[in-house]
């Protein structure tokens, strides 16, 4: 066993080629995203956010590197250090995504692309209490924070900082000589941790959770970490498992593997709790300015299948499969695994960021969809009780229809206005009837589109119809990202002994036995 | 009145200890027990252990909470005691997953203790056997059980086993157990010691 030499780590021709093949098909699904004839509504939408999920999901997995370390390096931990080149490596494509955040950044200030639409350009909305069209209040009032300056600050300063804490933990850490140095990297760890906890919050608020600047959720940020930790873990046991077929991990063995594979698996509970969490509290409250996420997205069949099948891809498959310690200790099963969750996630966040930008918004019709929304969001902000939202409701009503009935009428309730509102209260409703109260609220939702256009006349059977699909387009971008963080990960473990390692934990986690 | 006999083997290493459990295993004598003061690594697989199964206890024991709390609240909401809670549908699947949540993991912590305990012989008011004092201090010891199965060759062949590796004690023990409470006396078969 301790005679085992390991190899030079060689980043071999064929492994460059197959990333050069990704990169080639990446760049082919760019020209394809801009060249198809049906692709350049809304300046080229399904362009940008492909480029902007991508980046982000990409950005999550190179940051996960950097916080696997941080996060060992705090906790006393020793057994990793064996690998500590993979994680590092992983982060260096941090400064590839700086890059790509300053184009959409610029492409946000030259008015390239309309992927945040909702608050670049804010448009007018008809008011039912002052019975003019005024800008979007909800977007008034968040302009402090949600404006072109402050995200062309915030956004590439964060990501920024991310790609120099890169660079200073593969100085700092690939070689820690003595514990003076360790105790030193420590201090690294805990600034990281700390920039980290508020930059990944701050920049899923601005970077992803803008592109519908009505809703909000509070449990946003961890939602996104959580599922691009399991990715990002996922591509490090893939990677370990490329170099350790390689021969260049003579050390590692199924102990190290067993133990990545554990938080292969605590991450995906993790990701399900906090995914079933946002969607518990939603559903419970049943709020429209909270449901207009979930109703959006059921309303679109691939968005509505990929609800689902995350959930299961995500969740009841890491935790069937690697709930068995056997299964963990299998390179096989765990990289099967590993597979599953990388495309899983990326699902995930595909069902996060391509509905919004890729929606139908010639005529701005979704934004008036959520104009209810905003009578909620500024009455409650004035009064916070119940019973605004019920007036609010009402003046809705008033605009739409010219109806001066009471709140809370029956009449009204069957249409769905008042359902949310009064649930409560109307003590004949029975599970059947209410059931479909999340159905009514998006029925709502669209009725007041264009119930403020066209008055009455159009109805429920339209939904926001969407240019978002999951074709080749999305498929060659993911694989063009795909190679070239490969290239970039394994370009910075080129012709290295990857086991050399100097670290006062170096023998611990050769020895490492679970 | 039924009684039990062990031989006792007692090493003041363990590495003694993993050698004798190697060449017992290596001629086939077989070991009832091994009791060490600390975790001995390796010494579950040297004794030639399979996993242990409690884990497949504790998803039998989750799973049965998981589907108690469903059908029990499905029961409750949807027959035999309907309430209409804001609105919502009676068959609420969301609001059960909490419940549902927790009650797989109590009733699969609680089960697995309780299996634990049984399988180990650690019942309430149980009467622990005693093989040696000092197996909790500095002493390794391997047990084997001296009954029909076990002829005076094959105790023999143990012993010179053990003291070829290094034994620093054997000894006999019975115990008794009637009354629930363990006579034991002590035989000494050995007293060379190094």
């Amino acid at each position: 066993m301790e005679s085992q030499e390991s190899k030079i780590f060689n980043y071999s021709k064929q492994a460059k080629k197959v990333a050069f093949i990704c990169m080639g098909l990446g760049v082919l699904g760019i020209v394809l995203s801009i060249v198809l004839p049906d692709m350049s509504a809304n300046h080229y939408s399904r362009f940008w956010s492909n480029l902007l999920l991508n980046t982000y999901y990409f950005a999550g997995i190179a940051i996960t590197g950097l916080f696997f370390l941080a996060a060992h390096q705090l906790g006393y931990g020793g057994w990793h250090v064996l690998f500590k080149r993979v994680p590092l490596a992983m982060s260096r494509y941090l400064f590839v995504i700086f890059g790509l955040v300053v184009l959409i950044t610029a492409g946000l200030l030259l008015d390239w692309h309309n992927l945040y639409g909702h608050w670049a350009h804010p448009h007018e909305v008809a008011y039912a209490d002052t019975g003019m069209a005024e800008a979007d209040r909800i977007v008034v009032s968040k302009s402090p924070f949600l404006n072109k300056t402050m995200f062309a600050v915030i956004v590439p300063g964060f990501f920024l900082m991310w790609a120099l804490f890169s660079s200073a933990f593969t100085k700092r850490m690939t070689f820690i000589k003595s514990f003076k140095e360790y105790n030193q990297s420590k201090y690294l760890s805990a600034l990281f941790i700390l920039v980290f906890a508020v930059s990944m919050s701050v920049l899923s608020w601005m970077f992803i959770m803008s592109l519908d600047p009505h809703w909000y959720s509070t449990l946003f940020g961890w939602y996104n970490f959580a599922s691009y930790t399991v990715a990002g873990f996922a591509f490090m046991i893939l990677i370990l498992l490329y170099l350790k077929s390689k021969g260049s991990y003579p050390h590692l063995d199924e102990n190290h593997l067993h133990d990545l594979g554990k938080y292969l698996f605590g991450f995906s509970v993790f990701y399900t709790y906090l995914w079933f969490s946002q969607f518990l509290l939603i559903w419970y409250a049943n709020i429209p300015e909270a449901t207009v996420w979930y109703t959006k997205r059921m309303a679109e069949p691939i968005f509505e299948f990929l609800f689902f099948f995350t959930f299961l891809i995500n969740f009841a498959l890491p935790l069937l499969v690697l709930m068995r310690r056997d299964s963990k200790r299998k390179f096989k099963v765990l990289g099967f695994v590993a597979v599953m969750m990388v495309f899983g996630h990326y699902l995930d966040f595909y069902g996060m960021v391509m509905l919004e930008p890729n929606a139908v918004v010639e005529h701005h019709d979704d934004h008036h969809g959520e104009d209810h929304d905003d009578h909620h969001g500024d009455h409650n902000t004035d009064n916070g009780d119940h019973d605004s939202e019920e007036v609010a409701l009402l003046s809705v009503a008033e605009v739409e229809q010219g109806d001066d009935a009471h709140h809370g009428d029956d009449g009204h309730a069957e249409e769905g206005h008042t359902d949310e509102a009064h649930g409560g209260d109307h003590e004949d409703y029975h599970g059947e009837a209410s059931e479909e109260a999340m159905g009514h609220d998006e029925h709502h939702a669209e009725d007041h589109g264009h119930g403020d256009n066209h008055g009455d006349g159009h109805h429920a059977e339209e939904p926001a119809t969407t240019h978002a699909g999951l074709g080749f387009v999305e498929l060659f971008i993911f694989l063009g990202f795909l190679g070239s963080f490969l290239f970039v990960t394994f370009r910075a473990l080129d012709r290295q002994d990857l086991e050399n390692v100097e670290d006062p934990f170096l023998k611990e986690s050769k020895h490492h036995h679970i | 009145m039924a009684s039990e006999r062990f031989m006792i083997g007692l090493f003041s290493h363990e590495d003694n200890l993993l050698g004798a459990v190697r060449a017992l295993r290596e001629k086939k004598l077989e070991i009832t027990d091994a009791l060490t003061p600390f975790p001995v690594h390796g010494l579950e697989h040297e004794l030639g252990y399979k996993d242990s199964r409690l884990h497949t206890a504790g998803f039998i024991f989750g799973l049965t909470g998981l589907l108690f709390a469903l059908t029990f609240m499905t029961w409750i909401n949807t027959y035999n005691y309907p309430i209409n809670y804001g609105g919502k549908p009676q068959f609420a699947l969301p609001s059960f997953i909490p419940v549902t949540f927790e009650l797989t993991i109590l009733f699969a912590s609680v089960g697995m203790v309780i299996v634990y305990c049984v399988r180990n012989g650690l019942a309430l008011g149980r009467v622990p056997r005693i093989y040696d004092d000092r197996i909790t201090d500095d002493r390794f010891a391997l047990v084997f059980a001296i009954d029909e199965k076990r002829t005076a060759d094959e105790l023999n062949a143990i012993r010179d086993v053990l003291v070829e590796h290094g034994v620093a004690e054997i000894k006999a023990k019975e115990f008794s157990d009637d009354d629930e409470v363990f006579e034991s006396s002590t035989i000494r078969l050995n007293e060379e010691s190094k």
